[in-house]
Formats: C-alpha cells, structure tokens, sequence
C-alpha cells in the first residue's frame, strides 16, 4: 500500500473544504495512507514572497523539515502551497542557502520529494486502478490548471507550461471527455481577487468563454485559488469542480456536502455526469 | 660550431613601443653561437627578408632565429626566405616577442624587455638542436567524395568533375536537388527554383564524370588527406534501376498512400514513388513501412504492371567501396521542430505552418498545385500572419543564433501570397529586418511599398484556435500596444537547424562540428570552407546557416580547394610528427591508443610500434603517453625542451 | 542598486533582453499597468528603481510567470516586479494599488497570530485596514453562510517558532 505525506494548506480546510473532503474521500477509496505534516504552518502563499523574501522560504521550509520526520514524499493539493514549498525545496539544494535556513530553523536530517497532487493519480497502478471506475456521460469540461502548478518551469520541472496534461488524464481515465483548449495555464488573476476584482473579472471571463468556446459544460481545476476566482468573478452560472470530485463521482463516493460548498451550484450537472439525461 | 643569425623585428611600435631594440640586440651581439644580431623595422618586409637572405649567405649562417609575432602568423615567411637563401627552413625558430610580451607587458618595459631576452634565449637553445628535415611526400588519389546532393552538393561536384576528375556524390534520399526543389520561388528574384535548379540537376546526373550514388549513405571513412578508403551503403530500393524506364506505372497503380515527406505532409505519395516530377535520377523506390506487400504479405500489384519486370523485392542493402583523395561534406539543413515553441500551436492547429510548408502550398507541383489554400479546409486564406525568428535568437528554447535566410523568405512568402492572393492581408512580426544580400534590402522595400505588406515589431506571445480563426496575441513595439489579430492562417519562420544525422557523420570522417551540429570550419575568417580534418572541406549549410547565393559561393570554394589539392604532384606534408627511438620502443601499444587520428600501429615482426606519416598531425599525444619516452616528435625530443627551459631558469 | 544586484536578486541576467516585448504581448494583465512588462526591464536597467516602486504594475503583477516561461532569454519580469514590491515595502514607500498591500498585511499578521490562516479575522482586517466595507460584502456573506470561512481559529503549536520566523531579518 502507498504512503505519502500530506500537506492540505489553509485552505483545504476552509474555502476549498470540499477540496479537501473530497481528496481525503478518494485517498481512502484507493487505499492510499495519508498523514498529514505535524504541526505544519500556512506557506506563506503570495504575501510573503510579496514582502519578504526571507519569509517567503523559511516558513514553507519550516514545513518541510516537520516532514522529513516521516520519511514519505510529500503531496500537495494547492498550487500556491506546490509553488511556494517548490521554491523552499530548491533554497534548500543549495548549500549556502541551505546553511542561512539552517540557521533559523536548526538541521534537518533529509530533504523529502514534494510533489502536485495530480502526480500521485498519473502514476501508471493508480490510473489503471482509476479507469476501472468508467463515467458514461456526453458531459465534456475543460481542465484548468492555471499558474502555480506549471511556472517558473525550471523551478518545478512539473509538466509543460504550454500543454499540460496531468488533470486531462486523470479524467479521461475515468471516462470524462476534456475539450482541448489554449487557456489551460493562463493566470486566473490570483490574489489580485481582493485588492483589485475588476482585473480579475476580465480574467475570469476570457477562461470561461474559451471554455465554453471549446465545447466544455464545466471547468475542472486542482488550484483553490482559481476555483475561488473562477466562481466568484464570472457572470452567468458555469460549475467549476475540483478533479478529485470528479474522480469521488466516478467512484460513487460522491457527497452532497461538496456541492452545498461551491458558490455557484453545480447539482444539475453533477447528475448528468453520473450518467442522467 | 654553430652560426647563428638573430634577427629583431620592431613591429612598428607593436614590439619597439614597449621592448628596449637596442638593448636586446646589443645582449645578443656578443652572446655564444651568434653569428650576427640585427633588428629592422618590420621583419617581414621584403627588405627584411632580404636581410636574413644575405645574412645567410654572406656569414654561412646555419640556423635562424626570427623574434617577432606569433609563429602561426609569419614562421611559413621566414622559412621560405630561408630555403630560397640554401638554409632548411626547420632551422629557422620564432621568438614570439610580441603576443607573448610585448602585447601583454605594455606598462612594464623593463620587464618586458627582460622577458624578450629569456624568450630568444631559449629559442636559441632549440635552433642549436634543431635538425635539418625534409618534407614527406605521398601520391594523391585524384578523386572526390561529395557527400549530398542538394544545391551545395551539386556544384560543387559539377566543378570539379569540369576540371576532369571523376566525382562520387553520395545522396541520402532517392533523388538529387536536395530543399531547393522543394522551394516555390526564391529570393529576391522571385525566379522559380526549380528552373533555376534543374538544369544543375541534369547536368550532375548526366556527367560522365560523376558517379551518382542516390539513397545511399557514407558509413565508413579511413584514410587519410590524399588517400581515403571509402564504405558507402546503398539501401535497397526494391526496384532494379537497371531495368526501370521510369515510366510511372507502378506509381499510378500502386493502392497504399502515406503522407508525404517532399511535400512536408500536405500532401499524399504512393509507397512507391519518385521523390518529384523533376527527380534526378527519375527511379522510385519501395517504402517498407507504407507498402501493403511489406506490411500485410501481399498486393504485389507494382511487380505486376511493370513493363520491364523491374520490381525486386528480394533486394538487399549494398555496402560499396571507394577510393578517393577529398571529400566535400554538404549535408545541408532541417528546420527546428516547431513543437518546441508550444505556444504557437504548431501540431496542434492544422492552420500554423512552417515556411517549408508554405513553399509546397505555394509550389506549382505541391499538394494545392500552387494554390494558396489552407491544410484544414482548403479555404483561401484573407488574412496570413507570418512570424520571424521562431527558434532562432531564442536561447531558451531555441537556438541562440540567427538563422539568416528566415527575415528574406518570409518576406518572399508573403509578397508570392500577395500575388496569388491580392485582397488577402498579410502581416509580419519580427524583431529586427536582417536584409544583408545584394538586392535584399530593395526586395524588402519593395514588399512593404508595393505589396502592401504589414510589417509589426515585436514577438508574438500565444496563437490560439477560436472557431476558424486563429487568435494571434502579439505586441507592436514601436507603439508599445498589444496586438489581437485573428487570423486564417499563421506561417513560422523556424529556425535552422544542421541535418540530421551530422554529428554521426562527423565522427565517421573524423572532424568536429560545433556545439549545435554545424560542422566546424578550420578557421573561421581565413580558412572557412576546409574542415579541421585536412582533405575535408565544406559547402552550404552543412557549416551553417546560409541562403542560395552563399551556398553556392561557397561550393564553388571547396570545390576550388580540391582542385589545388589534386593540381599538386604529390601530397607533401610537414615532417615535424612523431618518430619512434627503436632502442627504446617495447610495443606496448599505448601510443596506439592515445593516437586521435589513427596514425600508430604495432609493427608485429619487429615487435615495435610504428608512425603512419600521412596520417600523423604532430599533436603529441604519443608522446606523453609513452611510458619509455620511446615517442618523440621531430626537433622537438624531452632533450631539446629540457635545454631550453634550462637556459630559462 | 548596481545591475549585479537586481540579477543577483531575481537569479537571472536582464542585460540579455533585446526588446522582443514578447513578456508585454503575453503578461495577461499588462493592460492595467501603468509601466508594461518591457519597460519595466528597461528601467530596472537604467536604474529607474524609484519610478517602479511607485508604479500600478508591481502591484498589479499576479506573479504568474509566463512572462518568464515565454522569454526567449529567460527573463521573468515577475521576479523584478516582486523584488521591487519587497523594496518599495522596505523603503516604506506607499503603494499605488493601497489594497495589494493592505491584504498582504493582514494575511501575513494572521500567519504570525496562528501559524496558519484564519480568513474571518485576515478579512475583518483587511476590511479595517481599506475602510472598504461594501465590496464583495454579499460574496463574503455568501461564503460565510456556506461555512467556508470557519469562526473559531485554530494555532498551532509551533507558533513561538513561527513568530521568532518574523523578527528574523
């Protein structure tokens, strides 16, 4: 049985609850052990890389060190958190940056892996294990994927910027049809959400568009940012889904508390995915 | 006793602005073995040469020592002089003074002045130990080698087959003309390649004196400069070109069609085929991987119709042997796969295409027979986008350099599809307009004042599939403004990239290329059609990036280098290599291994290793391999080098 | 500030951009910057530090990289925009987006208070901090009512670390 560490970030316990819930659902469907970090802190996400750079690092390698206590790679569900631990994780590469974190935060023993998500369900067992559980629907969406996951390529070395691919297999492996369509990492406005929404409405209106263009009912995403940007900021009601609850549909563990989360209701499609008219 | 002759060159003020002449000469007048110490203002003169000629004469001078630039500048100089005096010219030395110090020793001339005087020291040391060598001497096998048969290729096989010496051109593909037959119309003449191509073409594969080798490919290379052994595989073509008229008929039955290659995949082939309608030699060849015989045992449908029972399907690869005594490497280019850029879209969207492609769209013989239409729907496209340097200039996904000829062709394109297309608008984006060529920069004047075509500065950002059209995101730099253009169709000018294939082939003839696959040139400014391997030489874009005009230019130059080679009676060749002490040789065979240009061979009689001396470059490698300090190199032994640095210390 | 310092900061070397402006072309939000993505290369170069502090765009600037993804010389104009906003905080010169700044602020006082986020008191504050009270209130309602933004905060146990973290310079 596989074992992984587990950081979910702040948000996976607040506005992406059904993020989470859905994620920890899924994991215990395919029979994957999961811990999560001991005591870890919120990675900083845009503010501290904003104001302070030191901080920026230290409070996501703090993270780190707490899991290089449990000996498993690390999994992480928002690309804010990926990015931001990403970009720890290769502070920490280099001796005489390393030397400086150590200083703050004592030795650390080993570096773990870390990981998006995503990476966990495109390992080849899994998704075979996944495309036993087979959608039979007409619905099609467009997997999203925005900033964080992919960019800076040379920081992450994830997957291609231009095309990613990782969600899309994830789904068709399940039986749900993705549109191919050019915005798949285009930045949906980000932090910006608050301080400036009207920037970020322009934004949330070419994705939904293109999506819509490209022939997508729905769009599905792994980063709670986006999901939050993307349901706030549009105008007429579009769903907008994390891919694990699409894989917790596929499955049959699907839950109605998920869908009382989201702001805009994604009920109608819901049961079209499972297989209604 | 030794008689030497010292001779100070002032270099202008290059050595005499910082080393104190007289004081060197006057240290030097009275120093033992010198005959005579003299200065002059610039050694290399005829009236300085002719100061060393006399001196040789009148005073019986048997050694020389010149001090003054580097020896790769002037040592060839000085030992002419000498030999046309009575003197061997392997005991005429060099003193570099002048990059070895005073270049580099300007606020120090004291110093300076000190150092020039180590430096002739320890010069003089090895002209006293110097022995008197004579040139080697080897036949020459008067025949060449081209490897590639595209426009590079073909003239330069054509030159030198003209001067009457027989020419092998080795062709990877079935068909000589290489990408300029697949080309529409070329720059700035807007003339049709293939018109001015084919008459190059017929004349090669008519020659009496050039052995056209087609689909065929150089495997093996020995030898040496003069005298190469040649292994050439010719792979089986499943068709006995003896036998075949080259009438057609296998082509117009044959039922499997696959994309084709000539037209960039626009367009279909048969899986027998000519490569064209104009192909030199005008014989197809069977495809194993599209042939429904090869793939499903059976059809056999070309064997039936053929008149003259060509077919062959038994066929095997050849492997041929040659002799020949140089070789011109003319391997041409391919274009960088444009799935490195994936924010253009290429592979993706049916309607982003690469200039070959426009060339077959826009080529009488190409899939659209010259109309401009494009891949997805065969629409005429009304508003064309056309983007530069994709690749090229781009160090992080591309490649760093510019690639030369994309700033001309695009603009060709876009005037030929402004002719063919004259409500259409075509735009380009580009970053600088590179029109270096006679008549390039007036070709491109012309473009934007009569044909009307929009030229924006900047770099296209993403191009994305929005219904039909394709969404260009670009900027216009000169007025810092974004750019939207939906277009019908995008054509990229990807960068140039070597052949495939050039790298294996280098190591196959034993000379380097560069960093991205270009072979490299010998020098870069003096010598830059002969490769670092001597009897190699280069043409086209084998060596790099470069248009028709270059190309050819350049052929006619290597060829020109052959025909010097093959005008000489014999080969002769520096005798400063590797000799062996026989005394203290025990054969062990490390030399042989050490040796970069297969120049050493174990002697089995006499159980002691041997130099090859046409092959050996004197480079030395042996030498410091040698456990028994057996090897050594001609007027250079651990003796001579240990007196001088003796002098020195 | 030398030129080595910007590149030394933002691990790259400005001095290769040939003004392509493929970063303004792709920089999906370029249009609501005062200075485009390019010119804010060029003045990193000519030392214009002061004129980007003080601009819309390193505010504006979501961090999203594809500037940096898409330059053929691997320039991020993201990483100087987010080392100028680290300068300008530093320099405690006021930002032209006031809000940006606001919610970096009370984002990172929370993470100092608990070790994570608690969004209901980094919004109150946030909210104090702007004297904006009407924006997105129903939004928030909306996503309190849903029991997104959770009442009680949680602290972990490392905070004395997380708070020593903070004082460090």
């Amino acid at each position: 049985m596989k074992k992984i560490t587990y950081y979910p970030g702040c948000t996976l316990h607040s506005t992406a609850y059904e993020y989470g819930d859905s994620t920890e659902a899924v994991l215990k469907y395919l029979g994957i052990e999961w811990q999560e970090i001991p005591d870890w802190n919120c990675c900083g996400a845009a503010s501290a890389k904003s104001l302070n750079h030191k901080l920026s690092i230290l409070l996501p390698a703090r993270n780190i060190k707490n899991a290089s206590t449990l000996n498993n790679d690390i999994y992480v569900p928002c690309a804010g958190c990926y990015n931001n631990m990403m970009k720890a994780k290769r502070a920490l590469e280099n001796a005489e940056e390393r030397q400086n974190i150590e200083k703050s935060l004592g030795k650390f023993e080993s570096i773990p892996e870390v990981y998006p998500l995503m990476r966990l369900f495109t390992d080849k067992a899994i998704l075979e294990k996944l495309s036993q559980s087979k959608l039979k629907t007409d619905v099609k969406v467009a997997s999203y994927y925005g900033c964080a996951f992919v960019r800076p390529e040379e920081v992450l070395q994830n997957e291609n910027p231009e095309i990613p691919q990782s969600i899309d297999n994830i789904l068709n492996a399940v039986g749900l049809e993705t549109v191919e369509w050019p915005l798949k990492s285009f930045c949906c406005g980000g932090d910006l959400s608050l301080a400036d929404s009207s920037v970020v409405s322009v934004l949330v209106e070419k994705i939904i568009n293109y999506a819509k263009e490209a022939g997508a009912n729905a769009i599905v995403t792994a980063c709670p940012l986006c999901q939050a940007n993307l349901e706030m900021r549009q105008k007429e009601p579009f769903p907008i889904f994390y891919f694990t609850e699409i894989l917790g549909i596929a499955m049959g563990i699907d839950n109605e508390k998920w869908w009382k989360k989201h702001l805009v209701d994604p009920r109608d499609l819901v049961s079209k995915i499972k297989g209604g008219k | 006793m030794k008689k030497i002759g010292l001779f100070i060159c002032h270099c202008g003020s290059n050595i005499a602005g910082t080393i104190d002449i007289p004081e060197v000469k006057k240290f030097f007048s009275e120093y033992d073995d010198i005959e005579i110490s003299d200065d002059y203002k610039y050694m290399c003169s005829e009236p300085g040469q002719k100061k060393l000629r006399d001196a040789i004469v009148e005073r019986g001078l048997n050694g020389v020592v010149v001090a003054c630039c580097s020896p790769r500048m002037h040592e060839i100089t000085f030992r002419n002089a000498a030999v046309s005096a009575g003197l061997n010219p392997y005991k005429v030395e060099i003193a570099n003074i002048r990059e070895q110090c005073s270049w580099v020793h300007q606020k120090e001339k004291d110093k300076a002045t000190k150092k020039s005087i180590d430096i002739i020291k320890t010069m003089i040391e090895k002209v006293k130990r110097d022995e008197a060598l004579q040139p080697i001497e080897f036949d020459i096998t008067k025949r060449a080698l081209v490897i590639g048969g595209g426009i590079a290729g073909i003239t330069a096989a054509v030159d030198i087959a003209n001067a009457g010496y027989e020419v092998v051109l080795v062709e990877k593909r079935h068909s000589i003309g290489g990408k300029m037959l697949e080309l529409s119309e070329t720059f700035p003449t807007l003339d049709c390649a293939q018109c001015t191509l084919t008459p190059k073409t017929v004349e090669a594969g008519r020659h009496p004196k050039i052995k056209l080798m087609v689909y065929s490919e150089v495997e093996e290379v020995k030898g040496y400069i003069g005298n190469f052994d040649v292994k050439i595989r010719r792979k089986a073509s499943y068709v006995d070109w003896n036998k075949c008229t080259g009438c057609g008929l296998c082509q117009e039955k044959c039922p499997s069609k696959t994309e084709s290659e000539f037209d960039h995949g626009l367009g279909e082939r048969k899986a027998i085929y000519t490569l064209s309608p104009q192909a030199v030699p005008n014989k197809p060849i069977i495809d194993k991987n599209s042939c429904r015989f090869f793939r499903e045992g059976k059809c056999r449908v070309c064997e039936k119709v053929c008149p003259v029972q060509a077919i062959n399907y038994e066929m095997k690869d050849e492997v041929i042997e040659e002799k020949v005594g140089a070789i011109v490497v003319a391997t041409g280019y391919e274009i960088l796969e444009t799935e490195k850029i994936p924010e253009y879209g290429y592979g993706m969207y049916k309607d982003v295409i690469d200039g070959l492609q426009f060339e077959r769209l826009n080529s009488a013989s190409g899939p659209t027979a010259g109309e401009i239409r494009r891949p997805s729907d065969g629409k005429v496209p009304k508003e064309v986008v056309f983007i530069k340097c994709v690749g090229s200039r781009d160090p992080e996904k591309g490649i760093p350099y510019c690639s030369r000829i994309c700033c001309m062709y695009l603009g060709k394109h876009a005037r030929l599809y402004k002719h063919k297309v004259p409500d259409g608008q075509a735009y380009l984006f580009y970053m600088d307009i590179r029109s270096f060529g006679k008549g390039y920069e007036e070709f491109i004047q012309q473009s934007m004042e009569e044909a009307n075509l929009l030229y924006i500065r900047g770099r296209v950002a993403r191009i994305m599939q929005e219904g039909d059209k394709l969404v260009v995101w670009g900027v216009d730099t000169l007025s810092g403004r974004k750019v939207e253009i939906k277009a019908d169709m995008v054509v990229l000018g990807t960068a140039v990239v070597p052949s495939k294939g050039a790298t294996e082939l280098a190591k196959v003839l034993r000379t380097a290329t560069d960093e991205y696959g270009f072979f490299n040139e010998a020098h870069i400014k003096l010598k830059p059609v002969e490769s670092m391997t001597g009897g190699i030489y280069l043409a086209g874009c084998a060596q790099a990036p470069k248009d028709i005009p270059d190309t050819v230019a350049q052929a006619g130059a290597a060829a020109a280098k052959v025909l010097s080679l093959f005008g000489q009676e014999k080969m002769v060749q520096e005798p400063l290599i590797a000799c062996v002490d026989t005394d203290l040789c025990s054969g062990c065979g490390v030399c042989v291994t050490a040796c970069p240009f297969d120049a050493r061979m174990l002697d089995v009689d006499e159980k002691i290793s041997i130099v090859n001396e046409a092959l050996c470059q004197g480079c030395g490698a042996c030498v410091s391999a040698c456990p028994n300090k057996a090897c050594q190199l001609r007027n250079a032994s651990p003796k001579t080098y240990m007196a001088m640095v003796d002098k020195y210390l | 500030m030398k030129i080595s310092e910007i590149n030394k900061h933002t691990g790259q070397d400005i001095l290769l951009c040939y003004q392509c402006q493929k970063c303004t072309a792709t920089c999906p939000v370029s249009n609501f910057m005062d200075i485009k993505p390019d010119v804010v290369v060029r003045m990193s170069i000519n030392g214009k530090l002061d004129n980007l502090m003080r601009s819309r765009t390193i505010w504006v600037c979501t961090g999203c990289e594809t500037c940096g993804s898409r330059c053929p010389n691997l320039i991020s104009v993201g990483k100087i925009n987010e080392f100028m906003r680290q300068l300008a905080y530093e320099n405690k010169i006021s930002p032209a987006v006031k809000p940006a700044l606001d919610i970096h602020l009370a984002f990172l006082n929370s993470i100092k208070r608990f070790g994570i986020v608690h969004e209901a008191s980094m919004l109150a504050e946030f909210k104090l901090r702007t004297k904006d009270f009407l924006s997105d209130l129903k939004l928030g309602l909306k996503m309190f009512l849903k029991g997104k933004i959770p009442i009680k905060p949680h602290t972990i146990k490392g905070i004395n670390e997380i708070k020593r973290i903070f004082e460090e310079k």
